[in-house]
């Protein structure tokens, strides 16, 4: 509460503005990145061009998420931006990052002390509790206002996302030995995962006023109305993260499918190749 | 009944009771009087001040605002967050509430920067948020006038303002008054005042007028040096229902008690009254020689020409306002 304006809070502007922590945090998951490749066993750690630029992809959209503009306007201005930094944490960069380390490099991982938590995180109930809790609790108001009023409660949110897409994608992700999940388990998973971020997405969809109040009293951007950005961002949580998860789901059924119909005409091939010499 | 059915049963009770006294809670924000705003107790008469509209006509803030809610607040258009924020967290809510409730309320914007918020800037910028706003300007002197009979601390130009720049920035009060229909100020709301407050209290403030009655002829005789003083004023009811004074409060007095004075022979017998009912249509007079209202342990010398703030307290209803000014016990009363 304010009882006196002395303008301190500062309009948005299109102007540049460094965020040195933001570096250093991608830098730092860069240097984990090069250091668990080298670790692996195999020349670069069993890597490939694709995992290299899933890797990247999965780097840049962390960045692009974090830093100025998206960081900045999601932190205190626009919370339809804040659901983009949401949906590029937990459905681009997360499974993008993952992707990027060889298979070999987690199994390598895997088989020292960090063996007992990749094998408990790819569990699907771990990672279905962990992704929804954290989405559920960071939607919170009082927690969201709480902790967006502090740069560090800022940064806390974003890690808390981080790791929250992480765990969503994990037991899809996790290398064979690692993680147990068939493709229809994996499926069904991955749609049990959509259903409670409904609430949130439905929350800030039909309120009847702004439910945050570090963007409902900030500094207006482009005459866009505290509410009208409310809703828009209900609607991305729900319209635009369903997509990616859909299309993860076509992803796990096509290679199931297609991997059966290998199976099968392998299976095929073993039986005609007694019967072809006999004959 | 087995012991862990008994468990199971207590604690569903035990649930249940959580449930409810969880749904009983009370906001901790309100004030007693119900609202998130900040309340005030007494409330505070209506400023009477006149600036000039965005049409360029003179409005008298007093006259035309009498019986609206009316939610004042000086700010300015170039400022970056609070009175954008304000304007545009009640332009949101008057989009929501009723047509009765909102033909109801006056939202006066008063600029605190002349030099730059012209009166096509003002009403520009207003209809923004909401057409129906209401932008008042004047000379730096009439606004500060207008500030100190609000009651609120006088706007500040920033160095950069001061030593004449065209780019700077204006302290200024952050809050908005309410002053309900019967123009008495009940609330104020600092910058942090929410969407969902504003659609809680406004239709409250609509609704929040003072009894039926008219209060007139009120005067405090005091006796230069006296630590007593009595206090008479008139009260008539225009109302259809019964109206009861329980109680007045006088600001600067230790105790207010409301008596009868009766003459037997030579000798005046003080009664303490109870609250004294006043029927639709009826009057009661409160005089010297008959009822009055003994104001005991005056905490400053009372002088003929100074004016005492009582807050009379109907059953049921809101306070009511009266400045009576002090006579002294030589003049009629």
């Amino acid at each position: 509460m304010k009882w006196w304006c002395s303008a301190s809070a500062a309009p948005w502007e299109w102007v540049w503005r460094p965020y040195p922590g933001i570096w250093l945090f991608v830098l730092l998951v860069l240097v984990g990145y090069v250091r668990l490749r080298r670790s692996a066993p195999g020349e670069a750690g069993g890597a490939n061009g694709w995992h290299t630029l899933a890797f990247a992809g999965g780097l840049g959209t962390l960045w692009i998420a974090l830093d100025w503009p998206v960081g900045a306007l999601g932190a205190g201005y626009l919370v339809s931006m804040h659901t983009v930094q949401y949906l590029l944490l937990h459905f681009a960069a997360a499974p993008l990052l993952l992707l990027g380390v060889p298979a070999e490099a987690w199994r390598a991982l895997a088989r020292g002390k960090a063996g007992r938590v990749l094998r408990t995180a790819a569990r699907p109930l771990v990672g279905l509790i962990a992704y929804n809790a954290i989405v559920v609790v960071t939607h919170v108001p009082q927690v969201s206002d709480a902790l967006m009023a502090q740069q560090l409660g800022n940064m806390l949110i974003d890690l808390a996302w981080v790791v929250g897409g992480l765990a969503l994608w994990w037991p899809i992700l996790a290398p064979a030995g690692v993680g147990r999940l068939t493709p229809p388990l994996k499926m069904g998973y991955l749609f049990a995962c959509t259903i409670i971020p409904t609430a949130p997405a439905a929350f800030l969809t039909f309120a009847d006023y702004p439910l945050y109040s570090v963007y409902e009293l900030a500094p207006r951007v482009s005459g866009i109305a505290a509410l009208s950005d409310q809703q828009t961002a209900g609607i991305i949580m729900k319209l635009a993260a369903d997509p990616f998860v859909w299309l993860a789901m076509a992803v796990i059924f096509f290679r199931w499918s297609a991997e059966a119909e290998q199976e099968e005409r392998a299976r095929r091939a073993a039986i005609r190749r007694p019967a072809s010499s006999r004959g | 009944m087995s012991a862990h059915a008994r468990r199971r049963r207590l604690a569903a009770a035990l649930w249940v009771a959580l449930a409810a006294a969880g749904c009983k809670a009370e906001d901790p924000r309100l004030s007693p009087g119900g609202l998130y705003g900040a309340e005030l107790n007494p409330p505070r008469p209506k400023p009477e001040f006149t600036l000039a509209a965005t049409d360029s006509s003179r409005f008298d803030f007093r006259a035309r605002t009498d019986g609206y809610l009316t939610l004042l607040f000086f700010g300015y258009t170039h400022c970056p967050d609070v009175c954008p924020v304000h304007m545009a967290n009640l332009g949101a809510v008057m989009k929501k509430l009723p047509a009765p409730v909102t033909e109801r309320i006056r939202v006066v914007f008063v600029t605190t920067d002349p030099a730059r918020d012209t009166p096509e800037r003002l009403a520009r910028w207003l209809g923004n948020f909401d057409p129906s706003f209401i932008g008042l300007t004047g000379s730096q002197d009439e606004i500060r006038r207008a500030e100190t009979a609000a009651g609120i601390p006088p706007a500040e130009l920033d160095s950069a303002g001061q030593a004449g720049a065209s780019d700077y920035t204006v302290g200024h009060a952050a809050f908005v008054l309410a002053y309900t229909p019967d123009n008495l100020l009940r609330a104020m709301y600092p910058f942090g005042t929410r969407q969902s407050d504003w659609a809680h209290d406004i239709p409250r403030l609509v609704q929040m007028t003072g009894p039926q009655v008219d209060v007139t002829d009120a005067r405090v005789l005091a006796a230069p040096g006296a630590g007593v003083a009595a206090g008479y004023f008139t009260l008539h009811n225009r109302g259809d229902q019964p109206l009861t004074l329980e109680s007045v409060a006088v600001a600067g007095v230790a105790a207010a008690t409301l008596q009868e004075q009766r003459r037997a022979g030579n000798v005046v017998r003080v009664k303490p009254l109870g609250p004294i009912v006043i029927r639709p249509g009826k009057t009661v007079i409160l005089e010297p020689g008959g009822i009055q209202l003994m104001l005991s342990g005056v905490r400053r010398p009372l002088q003929p020409g100074d004016t005492v703030r009582m807050t009379l307290n109907f059953e049921g209803q809101n306070p009511v306002l009266v400045e009576a000014p002090v006579r002294s016990y030589g003049e009629a009363g």
